[in-house]
């Protein structure tokens, strides 16, 4: 077959072009807004930690977290409640349905003291929602949360966004166990 | 091209040609977000803002765009704008870009747009492209809306408005207008079902049914209609027979 050089330099150059365009415009729209998200989402994250220990808690500073083995923490903020202390983990999971974001609140003999969710983009996000998240964030039955953690595990622990969801708890529950 | 026409591409996609009543096109947003009315709301005017500036921008270009390579052009022109309007969206209405979720960014392979960009604006001009994508941006918003109101009412019993527009929530005390149809006081008689994936495909369906029901009523009287027109003309052709004769 023989090739037309001419017209598919042409073809490769309209295409370059058209991309070019889109990706300066994308970048310059990245400038002006990124500050403005990153804003939001640092507010959102510190009504989402009030969230989880109310209004009484004192927050110290946000330590990042960056490794293999804890895959799903990505920051934990120390926290004061009462005179004691404990520890809020910002966790983040993907799976082939989305992204679930959650912000745990551990007590320092490492069971849940609550949980917020900050994102929950998965294409069955109602499902996990209706079925784990609600019943774990608002227990029945006077149950503590880290009652309603274990019961989850029978109630719908075979469903992919349980079983993440439950990998991100119990990965920051090991980070704090070994007092990192 | 004459008024006529301009009016025609602008009409056509609000009813006669609606992209999801008529052609069902787009039924994945369509199912998704319309579990409210608002969601549903944000997604229509951010569909809507998608469909007219990429209408305009193939159009400006579909002198340029070589033939053999038309699609990827039209979906690299349509992922600038998705990403644009997703930024925008993020920053400027946060609550929005999380009820909408992954469904915003999946306007990329929206075929509605996609498919207005091939059957349309690569063949007309920028004034007819830009009336066909507001015509069929409002024909989509309309019907998702009308969707989302059945399911909303049905599922919940209310209709909510400030949760995505935390304006209408900040302009009201910090607190969301709640609507009370279906529940109140000791009385609930909402479905929750409609609040689910199946409600979605059931509002969906019945929509469909109602539309192709009246469709048929009307395809039936003008039948009915046409056969009285031509019973009365024979019998006045016989009249007039017999008075001739």
């Amino acid at each position: 077959m023989k090739i037309d050089w001419k017209s598919s330099f042409k073809i490769a150059l309209i295409i370059t072009a058209i991309a070019s365009v889109g990706a300066i415009t994308i970048a310059l729209t990245n400038v002006l807004t990124e500050p403005i998200i990153k804003q939001n989402r640092a507010q959102r994250e510190q009504n989402g930690l009030k969230k989880v220990f109310g209004d009484n808690a004192t927050f110290g500073d946000k330590v990042e977290l960056k490794e293999d083995k804890y895959q799903y923490l990505q920051a934990y903020y120390p926290v004061n409640i009462d005179s004691s202390s404990a520890r809020v983990y910002s966790t983040k999971g993907t799976n082939a349905y989305g992204d679930v974001a959650l912000l745990v609140g551990l007590n320092a003999d490492f069971t849940i003291y609550n949980i917020a969710v900050m994102e929950n983009t998965e294409s069955y996000a109602v499902t996990l929602k209706e079925n784990y998240l609600d019943y774990l964030i608002n227990p029945k039955d006077k149950k503590t949360h880290e009652q309603a953690f274990e019961d989850t595990s029978v109630k719908c622990g075979a469903t992919y966004g349980a079983k993440l969801v439950k990998d991100m708890i119990n990965q920051a529950k090991e980070h704090y166990k070994e007092g990192k | 091209m004459a008024k006529g026409e301009h009016k025609q591409s602008f009409i056509a996609g609000i009813i006669a040609e609606n992209p999801l009543f008529v052609s069902l096109l787009g039924m994945c947003p369509a199912l998704a977000v319309t579990k409210s009315l608002e969601s549903a709301i944000g997604m229509g005017i951010l569909f809507t803002i998608v469909l007219v500036c990429s209408n305009v921008l193939v159009s400006l270009l579909r002198k340029v765009i070589p033939e053999e390579v038309r699609t990827p052009c039209f979906i690299v022109i349509i992922a600038t704008f998705v990403t644009l309007t997703k930024m925008f969206t993020e920053a400027f209405l946060p609550e929005l870009y999380s009820s909408l979720g992954v469904f915003l960014s999946l306007l990329v392979v929206n075929c509605i747009i996609l498919g207005r960009s091939e059957a349309f604006a690569s063949k007309n001009g920028v004034l007819d492209s830009f009336l066909d994508g507001i015509g069929n941006g409002i024909g989509f918003l309309m019907a998702i809306c009308l969707i989302a109101l059945f399911r909303e009412v049905l599922g919940t019993g209310q209709l909510t408005f400030g949760n995505t527009f935390t304006f209408i929530a900040d302009a009201h005390n910090g607190e969301p207008i709640k609507l009370w149809i279906l529940k109140g006081e000791g009385y609930d008689v909402s479905f929750s079902i409609f609040s689910t994936p199946a409600g979605g495909f059931l509002v969906l369906g019945i929509t469909l049914a109602i539309m192709a029901a009246i469709n048929n009523m009307k395809a039936n009287k003008k039948k009915v209609d046409a056969r009285i027109k031509a019973q009365k003309a024979k019998e006045e052709a016989a009249k007039k027979r017999e008075v001739a004769q």
